[in-house]
């Protein structure tokens, strides 16, 4: 399991993480959403081993990650926008990786070549940011890693890709890896995510699983004149009609409007977005 | 577990090819020199430009390697990967190491060679100045072995002095976010350290091996910060000043670095120094210096003043832009 105790990251003297405490368990996949500069990408590299956190801790089985061959040989990072070398193709960077892992299989890079149709014997370094996504990940799952730390990994990535990536992170977590994952793509990870993670000014401001996300926050469409903006976060104005998020369920959030006067017209689906600025609001107000 | 050593080696092979071509070539150019006219005056030459040649042809090689393979998102890949800073410094060193025995072993053997050569009269009249200076003694045996132990020493401290260079070089590059910076230690402890060691060379040990040799040591009566490459003689002591301020100051970046480098080890520090615009007075100084090198070096031309100016400020202004492109810090 992966773990992090009160893990600290600055840049210039301003922590970028903050105080996070966390555990994500195996054959799970996380999604972990925020905004620009919230501390994502900093977030993973600190679990990836790249960044050393500046206090706290963290750990893979309660060993740090930070320049630990044998730790670091179970985790595998593909970042936002990979980059390879000009003068290794495909296949070489394959012997490449197999030189310094164990459990890295040809069949199955092989397979996941063809899968995501990558050409062998072209230079990695000369490919679009999609193909170099696609080698990366292709790269990544082929070393029977037990944890996967993915920044933005389908960014840059044509649809079939996507689907492509998204049954084989499936079938990854269902084999008893951990993954985890940060996106902007709000609608796509609903659908891939056993949990969600909340990263706002670089803290944790929620995780659990979606399930138990969605029931605690409501979207109402209501007639805008007598709504208190401290109560609700406000998505779509059009004139005196107001869609707005809150935080709480159905029934307490109805009479929290119904005591404020507001008319009531409907109550929606919730979407992860809207879950998210919650949130975001929560913890604004709460600072 | 896989051998990460090995596998670092494997990815540098063809690197490697030519790593080593060029740090034979020395040698190589030093053996074929010697069967020219007028070879006694260009095996002296090429004797004291060899010594500097070796370890600033590593340098540079291993920079460029580190360029190659390990700049920018590619350092970030390295990180990622299961490969400690342990054994990342320890393939850089051995790497470095290994480099540094083969070539002066190769330019040991290539001198080894004439003066076996001369000691059997086969090559007769080719024996460099150097060793007739050390001595008035007949051509005799005792006085080939007393070149050989001479020719012995200088390799032995062309090698440690390139072996201490070579590690602060590692420092540098193990610091850095930026492989830059590793090119600035490396220029710096090339004008600091290689005159350094030569003066300390000349002073400590004269009075071991003069006796035995004889030999009139140039190097006398200077300090060691005079003896840099960046030298600027007494008509500019201004230059001079600034030759000393800039060695300090760099010789002060390195220890510091030294003395931090566990904390240093971290992608996410966006450069060797966290110190606000460090990397603009690096610069800046670097712009100076080349400003004052290059005009010191066509001082006694007959170039005019106007032009060599002229060719200074372009060369200063581009050095020390350069020098803050490649240092500047990375952005988290």
């Amino acid at each position: 399991m992966i773990k992090t105790e009160s893990l600290y990251k600055a840049y210039n003297g301003e922590n970028v993480i903050k105080d996070i405490t966390a555990e994500l368990s195996p054959g799970k996949i996380y999604g972990l959403i925020g905004a620009n500069g919230s501390g994502k990408t900093t977030f993973l590299k600190c679990l990836a081993g790249i960044y050393r956190p500046d206090s706290g801790r963290a750990m893979l089985d309660d060993t740090d990650i930070f320049d630990n061959e044998e730790i670091k040989s179970r985790i595998a990072y593909v970042g936002d926008t990979p980059e390879f070398w000009k003068f290794y193709t495909v296949k070489r960077y394959a012997d490449y990786y197999a030189a310094f892992y164990d459990s890295f299989s040809y069949e199955r890079f092989n397979e996941l070549s063809e899968r995501f149709e990558t050409d062998k014997k072209s230079y990695a370094g000369n490919m679009s940011l999609g193909q170099r996504k696609k080698l990366a990940l292709s790269l990544a799952l082929s070393r029977d890693a037990s944890h996967l730390i993915f920044d933005e990994p389908e960014n840059g990535m044509d649809n079939e890709a996507r689907v492509i990536f998204r049954q084989l992170i499936r079938d990854t977590a269902d084999k008893g890896s951990m993954i985890l994952l940060s996106s902007h793509d709000l609608t796509n990870i609903e659908g891939m995510c056993d949990e969600i993670i909340f990263l706002d000014k670089g803290r944790v401001i929620y995780k659990n699983d979606i399930d138990s996300l969605l029931e605690n926050v409501s979207r109402w469409t209501v007639r805008s004149g007598k709504l208190d903006p401290g109560i609700a976060v406000i998505v779509e104005d059009a004139g005196d009609i107001s869609t707005v998020i809150m935080r709480g369920n159905k029934e307490s959030t109805r009479k929290i409007l119904e005591a404020a006067g507001t008319e009531i017209i409907t109550n929606d689906k919730v979407k992860l977005i809207d879950a998210y600025m919650a949130y975001r609001k929560e913890a604004s107000d709460e600072r | 577990m896989k051998d990460k050593m090995k596998a670092l080696k494997n990815r540098d092979r063809i690197f490697n090819i030519f790593f080593y071509i060029f740090m034979l070539a020395g040698p190589v150019m030093f053996f074929i020199s010697s069967f020219k006219d007028d070879h006694e005056d260009r095996l002296v030459l090429l004797t004291d430009v060899y010594m500097q040649l070796t370890f600033l042809t590593l340098l540079a090689l291993q920079f460029i390697r580190a360029l190659c393979f390990e700049s920018g998102s590619h350092k970030e890949e390295l990180y990622a990967m299961n490969i400690s800073s342990r054994t990342r410094i320890s393939y850089d060193l051995i790497t470095g190491f290994k480099a540094l025995a083969v070539s002066s072993a190769a330019y040991f053997l290539t001198a080894l060679f004439w003066i076996f050569g001369e000691f059997k009269g086969i090559y007769s009249g080719r024996i460099w100045p150097w060793f007739r200076m050390l001595s008035d003694s007949e051509l005799n045996a005792a006085f080939f072995a007393g070149g050989c132990l001479s020719l012995m020493e200088d390799i032995i401290l062309t090698a440690l002095m390139g072996a201490v260079v070579y590690v602060l070089f590692m420092i540098g590059k193990e610091v850095s976010v930026r492989i830059g910076w590793a090119l600035l230690f490396m220029y710096s402890i090339s004008v600091f350290i290689i005159p350094f060691v030569f003066y300390i060379h000349d002073d400590l040990l004269k009075q071991l091996f003069m006796e035995s040799y004889g030999h009139p040591y140039i190097m006398e009566d200077m300090s060691p910060f005079m003896t840099g490459m960046l030298i600027s003689d007494d008509s500019n002591p201004l230059g001079s000043l600034l030759v000393i301020f800039f060695e300090t100051a760099m010789l002060m970046l390195l220890i510091h670095a030294a003395y931090h480098i566990g904390s240093r080890t971290d992608l996410a520090k966006g450069g060797a120094y966290r110190f606000k615009n460090v990397q603009i007075y690096v610069s800046a100084m670097t712009g100076v210096m080349t400003w004052f090198m290059v005009r010191g070096y066509f001082e006694d031309t007959a170039y005019p003043d106007g032009l060599i100016i002229t060719l200074a400020c372009i060369l200063a202004a581009a050095v020390g832009a350069g020098m803050y492109y490649i240092t500047r810090p990375k952005k988290g």
